[in-house]
């Protein structure tokens, strides 16, 4: 029996009548696909408890992917992670199974109707999909085995079946290219390329960035950007001697999918011609994780209706622009060898960047595939000509290097020409079966998602978002090179040409110091290695130090534009490069927290302390004291951008403070040398901690209520559900004047300070402060709601947490902004990755003063969120969290030494010194935490 | 002068061709433009804008007089208020009964590409739309573009800026694609605008696959105005618009009430022409934004449909 044509599609739902299934049909069929990712819906007119029973025994450690609905009365059954049933009352009260269905996974995991299949006979399960009704058991059968089938079948181009692990576009839109070009890049921390359709398009804006590699850029202002590297994807297919085009094509199917897991972004395309020969195209990109030099490229192509030549034309091009319109290359060598290209390019600042590209036509090593090479003024290609046969794939592979002049590892080979470094890698793969290059990028990605990849039971819209999330922190990173950081808006978009703010420390690194401490490390050294830039800033304008620059790029110079043409038609002169000052605060800030959360003091005893003493000199020079005996910093601006030039920012006054406190200790405790090197005079950390102790911080002793800034609370009252809808930021709308004169605040400004200075502030006066700001702030950035997020999380907010987690969730995958077309978020990336674990999941470190080698769990899961799944590096160990509504479970995978663990709830808490290795559990009642008991190893 | 008679109730005018298989913009090229021509309207700033729209264009230029009783052709000078010099060039077609009428069946029978007409009412204004009933006539039977002359000042010697507002949606940008080559043909340049809005209760913003409004999220306004006014041109004046890349395009952002914030920036801008993609309904609730705008613009007014 023939199985269908549209049954010929990798499904991720699959909803079916639990009764025409055998139990053998059902463990051998279903389970290989809820191993894979597939979710799979059990209808049934039976016992519903003991269908799960049974279901759950065939899905073994797979259960989490199984429902059993009830047909007819609404009840729905999910698993919990130990295969128990538990109900799903998602959906309204009332609603069929399939309702609820549709609100607990089809909706929040965006799966489409094409993904879901449907087996059952009339009417069956009211879910749409591709439907198919059972001809008997045979039929399923061999439905479902062509399911497992086809994951094997289609190898490296399979899209992922679980659809919490991608991110997926569906048709060709011009008018969204860019910003799924922006979704879908891939990084490795070295370079980054936007997910541009190989033959390109008139909308297509393909690049790919060198991480670090700065050059001016054609802005009135001409500050730095990234470097847009030569093209490396670029592809032509030529199917019977016509041009396959999307756009001018008849394009049958098209989509392209991020596979989270593996790194790797797959295209899936049937489309034909003018003279109608259709194809069906595939291709694989991936940017390697395990060699951060080489690219991988691979391409599928079956005629669907012909036998006959495909041309494919794969192409290193110099042909690039930036987006601000500067042309940074000045000049390119290109060279073809027997089997291989190369492209040497040279900017006008002198980076010479060398790429190399070398074709595989099947896995073999050293088996090179017979193309016609040709080079140009500015590029390089190769055009491989195919016989293909009507219905067979045929697959070809490539891979590329890229090389720079500036990388630290062909410094360190003695070697100036990157070429040669390139041509050696390139030789070593050639050398190697391409899929083994392929294989050993996705190991690099599991051992990356060992440590970063976080479950939520009952909340898969903000799984799937975190995982979005955390796919592009581990992209934007290396640990490799500390000259870099990450940008904005990482690797992934032009947008902000690359500078690195504030982002990083305070959004961004509590991520990398918990999930990926090599990288944490290579950022704080970033700063480390860009404090002469912080000192010359410092020093221009009249302090004494190190000021960070606002806008950083290589040098660590000040690269904020100074002034802008707005679209309203307005001048506007920019500030926050001579005024957003807290950024050395928070420089300083991270440099603690990361000594805190990893326990190592290595880094803050010696690179940092000179970050923490040279910060602490410009705060010490930066104010001054009042009349009022207290001291006063003026003229600044704070997070909330729409106030500026103010007086007092209870943000840098309360981070100053907290700056000079940590520098006064470590001096304290200064190796001497490093003091001596630093010129540490005595008397200085006496005169940082008088300063800090002096420090004006804006308390209203009557309310409890921290003033943002001198003068705010006397601004025009605001509230911004007045403006519950809007087209435009608020204070465009509002207009400059009234802006600055109303309490409206653009983003987490207090509500920060209350996340990052946790136990330096009593808790009422943190609830007091959040149920005060929050109706001000507008969530002008990209940075507010995830804040906003962890907090109300903390503070017991359900409603307002869920509402904020959405809202972050939403930044970049919601599509509701249009401004990702130019890079995701970062920032608001890792501010979902610190709402989930330091707000729901509520880790935290112990207060200052306690035993530091320790960690606070104070869960606080949200409505509906059932468990969680959190690994986590915390002070060199290595742990996984499975925390519930009233239990935490706790393994300590690796570490040498037992870790304090205290579990929090309402005041009370329970310890247990956990030895690595072992796992523990503690079970809360409305009392608190009871005893935590060790549950095996 | 060439004068073809013609009663209302007949086809007005010879049939245009168009070449088949031609692109939009060469068939654009080749079609008429058409100015209506009758007592009371602004006849010189009518044609003066027809033979700048033809000029450009390289279109052969109309027009259609609306008579009572039939003319001679040495009677429609005098007729329309304009000398012999001034209507050098102009095809004429006069065409008497009901204006209205007239046009539907000049518009129906001519390939025009646009259509001139004044839009100042002469008598009662249409109720629909504010203007001459000849106006709303044309507003409503035209597929091509319309020009609305208005109470403003006849043209200049050319046309240097246009504006185009824009509701940040796929479908709107997709009707622009004649402004764009309008303005290559008049080497103007294209002032984009779009204006937000901030209401209480105010329904959503629309979900339009591909809609853009300005970004709620404004991390470091220098740049985001930067990426947001380059993406906004280039998704939908030149991606969608399909826009000559050629034409210098400028991008702007209005807030408040959109009707007032157009004129204001076409007051603001100096522009020559306002252009307008209209959804063609001038129900009780719909339109407002377009009515008032047509009716108060500082200067001409170019109608596209949606």
């Amino acid at each position: 029996m023939r199985v269908p044509e549209s049954l010929h599609h990798t499904f991720r739902l699959i909803a079916l009548d639990w009764e025409v299934l055998s139990a053998a049909d059902a463990a051998n069929l279903i389970e290989p696909l809820l191993a894979r990712g597939a979710r799979a819906a059990l209808f049934t007119d039976g016992d519903l408890r003991g269908v799960a029973e049974a279901a759950a025994a065939l899905a073994g450690p797979h259960a989490r992917n199984l429902y059993v609905a009830a047909r007819g009365d609404g009840a729905l059954l999910g698993f919990d992670r130990r295969g128990r049933p538990l109900e799903i009352a998602a959906g309204p009260p009332g609603a069929p199974a399939e309702a609820r269905l549709r609100a607990a996974l089809i909706e929040p995991l965006q799966i489409e109707r094409h993904d879901v299949l449907v087996i059952a006979g009339s009417p069956g399960p009211a879910l749409d999909g591709v439907r198919v009704a059972p001809g008997g058991a045979v039929n399923i059968r061999e439905a479902l085995a062509l399911q497992s089938r086809l994951d094997e079948e289609l190898g490296d181009f399979a899209p992922p079946r679980d659809a919490a692990w991608v991110v997926e576009e569906a048709g060709f839109d011009l008018a969204r290219e860019h910003e799924i070009e922006s979704l879908l890049s891939i990084a490795n921390g070295y370079l980054g390329s936007r997910g541009s359709i190989a033959e390109g398009s008139s909308a297509s804006r393909p690049a790919t960035f060198i991480a670090g590699a700065f050059e001016p850029s054609a802005d009135v202002s001409r500050v730095p950007e990234l470097v847009i590297a030569p093209d490396w994807g670029r592809m032509r297919f030529v199917i019977e001697g016509e041009p396959l085009s999307v756009e001018t094509g008849d394009v049958v199917h098209h989509r392209r999918a991020l596979d989270l897991r593996r790194g790797a972004l797959l295209r899936d395309c049937v489309a034909s011609g003018p003279a109608g020969h259709m194809v069906h195209l595939r291709t694989l990109h991936a940017a390697s994780l395990a060699d951060r030099h080489v690219l991988i490229e691979a391409v599928g192509v079956a005629p669907l209706n012909f036998t006959g030549k495909v041309e494919i034309d794969a192409i290193l091009s110099g042909d690039v622009r930036s987006a601000s319109g500067a042309a940074h290359w000045e000049s390119f060598d290109a060279g073809a060898g027997p089997s291989n290209l190369w492209l040497v390019g040279r900017t006008r600042n002198g980076l010479t960047a060398a790429m190399t590209s070398h074709l595989h036509a099947d896995e073999s090593p050293g088996a090179p595939i017979l193309a016609d090479r040709t080079t140009g003024q500015r590029s390089a290609a190769e055009r491989v000509h195919l016989e293909v046969r009507c219905g067979e794939r045929r697959d070809l592979f490539r891979t590329v290097t890229l090389h720079t002049s500036r990388d630290l590892d062909v410094r360190a080979a003695g070697q100036p020409d990157p070429l040669v470094v390139g041509e050696a890698l390139r030789d070593a793969i050639e050398a190697r079966a391409v899929r083994d290059v392929l294989r050993d990028h996705e190991r690099a990605w599991a051992e990356r998602w060992d440590r970063a990849d976080v479950e939520i039971d009952g909340a898969p819209k903000i799984e799937r978002a975190l995982r979005f999330a955390s796919y592009h922190l581990i992209s934007a990173a290396t640990p490799e090179d500390p000259r870099t950081s990450v940008g904005a808006r990482a690797l992934s978009g032009e947008a902000y040409r690359g500078h690195v703010f504030w982002d990083t420390e305070i959004f961004m690194l509590p991520f990398y110091v918990c999930c990926y401490p090599e990288a944490a490390r290579s950022l704080l050294r970033y700063r480390y290695l860009t404090l002469p830039g912080a000192r010359r800033k410092a020093a221009a304008a009249g302090y004494q130090g190190a000021l960070y620059a606002w806008e950083s790029t290589d040098t660590g110079d000040e690269t904020t534009p100074s002034m802008v043409i707005a679209p309203t038609g307005e001048v506007i002169r920019i500030l926050s490069g001579e005024m957003e000052q807290h950024i050395s605060a928070d420089v300083a800030y991270a440099v603690w927290a990361h000594a805190r959360t990893t326990g190592s003091e290595r880094f803050l005893r010696r690179e940092g302390l000179e970050i923490l003493v040279e910060t602490a000199r410009f705060w010490a020079s930066r104010g001054e004291l009042g009349a009022d005996g207290r001291y006063h910093i003026r003229h600044v601006i704070g997070p909330d951008e729409y106030h500026e030039d103010i007086d007092d920012s209870a943000f840098t006054n309360w981070m100053a403070r907290h700056n000079l406190r940590i520098a006064a200790a470590a001096a304290d405790d200064a190796d001497p040398e490093i003091a001596a090197r630093l010129d540490l005079r005595p008397g200085e950390a006496a005169r940082w901690r008088e300063l800090a102790d002096r420090m004006y911080l804006g308390i209203d002793p009557g309310t409890g209520l921290i003033e943002q800034f001198a003068g705010y609370f006397q601004l025009e009252p605001f509230f911004i559900a007045d403006y519950a809808e809007r087209t435009a930021p608020i204070d465009v709308l509002l207009g400059r004047a009234r802006t600055q004169a109303c309490q409206v605040v653009k983003q987490a400004d207090v509500v920060q300070l209350i996340t990052l200075l946790w136990d330096e502030i009593p808790p009422p006066v943190r609830r007091q402060n959040f149920l005060y700001y929050e109706p001000r702030t507008a969530h002008g950035s990209s940075l507010s709601p995830g804040i906003h997020a962890l907090v109300a999380a903390r503070l017991g907010l359900a409603a307002q947490a869920e509402r904020f987690f959405d809202q972050t969730a939403d930044i970049d995958l919601g599509n509701n902004m249009g401004n990702s077309a130019g890079g995701v978020h970062a920032a608001g990336l890792g501010s979902l990755w610190q709402a989930v674990v330091f707000g729901a999941a509520g880790v935290r470190a112990p207060p200052l003063g306690e035993d530091e080698d320790a960690l606070v769990i104070e869960p606080n899961l949200l409505p509906g969120w059932r468990h969680m799944k959190v690994p986590l590096g915390w002070r060199g160990r290595s742990l996984v969290l499975h925390l519930e509504a009233d239990a935490i479970e706790l393994s300590v995978l690796e570490g040498e030494a037992p870790l304090r663990v205290r579990a929090a709830r309402g005041g009370a808490e329970q310890s247990v010194l956990a030895e690595p290795g072992r796992r523990y559990a503690a079970r809360a009642d409305d009392e608190g935490f009871r005893r935590w008991e060790e549950i095996g190893s | 002068m060439n004068i073809i008679q013609d009663a209302a109730s007949r086809a007005a005018a010879p049939q245009g061709h168009e070449e088949p298989g031609e692109a939009p913009e060469s068939r654009v090229g080749k079609r008429r433009v058409l100015v209506t021509l009758h007592r009371g309207a602004p006849a010189g700033a009518a044609v003066a804008m027809g033979r700048l729209v033809a000029g450009a264009l390289q279109a052969p230029l109309h027009g259609l007089v609306f008579a009572p009783e039939p003319l001679e052709a040495a009677d429609v000078p005098d007729h329309v208020g304009l000398s012999q010099e001034e209507l050098r060039g102009l095809v004429l077609h006069v065409a008497t009964g009901d204006p209205g009428e007239a046009l539907t069946g000049a518009l129906a029978a001519q390939a025009a590409a646009y259509v001139v007409v004044g839009s100042a009412p002469v008598a009662a204004p249409d109720e629909r739309v504010g203007l001459g009933e000849l106006a709303a006539r044309a507003l409503e039977i035209a597929t091509s573009g319309v020009f609305l002359l208005g109470v403003a000042p006849a043209p200049g010697s050319r046309l240097s800026r246009i504006l185009l507002p824009l509701d940040g949606t796929p479908s709107t940008a997709a009707a622009i694609a004649p402004a764009g080559h309008l303005a290559r043909s008049l080497e103007a340049d294209l002032d984009i605008l779009l204006v937000s809005e901030a209401h209480p209760h105010a329904p959503p913003p629309g979900r339009e696959p591909g809609a853009l409004v300005a970004p709620v999220y404004m991390d470091q306004p220098h740049h985001e105005w930067a990426a947001f006014s380059e993406e906004f041109l280039q998704r939908f004046v030149g991606n969608i618009g399909h826009c000559p890349r050629e034409v210098p395009a400028r991008f702007y952002l209005g807030a408040g009430e959109p009707a007032p914030e157009i004129l204001r920036f076409a007051d603001q801008l100096r522009s020559d022409l306002l252009v307008l993609v209209w959804h063609g309904d001038l129900g009780k609730h719909r339109g407002a934004v377009f009515r008032e705008v047509v009716r108060n613009a500082p200067c001409p007014v170019l109608v596209l449909r949606r």
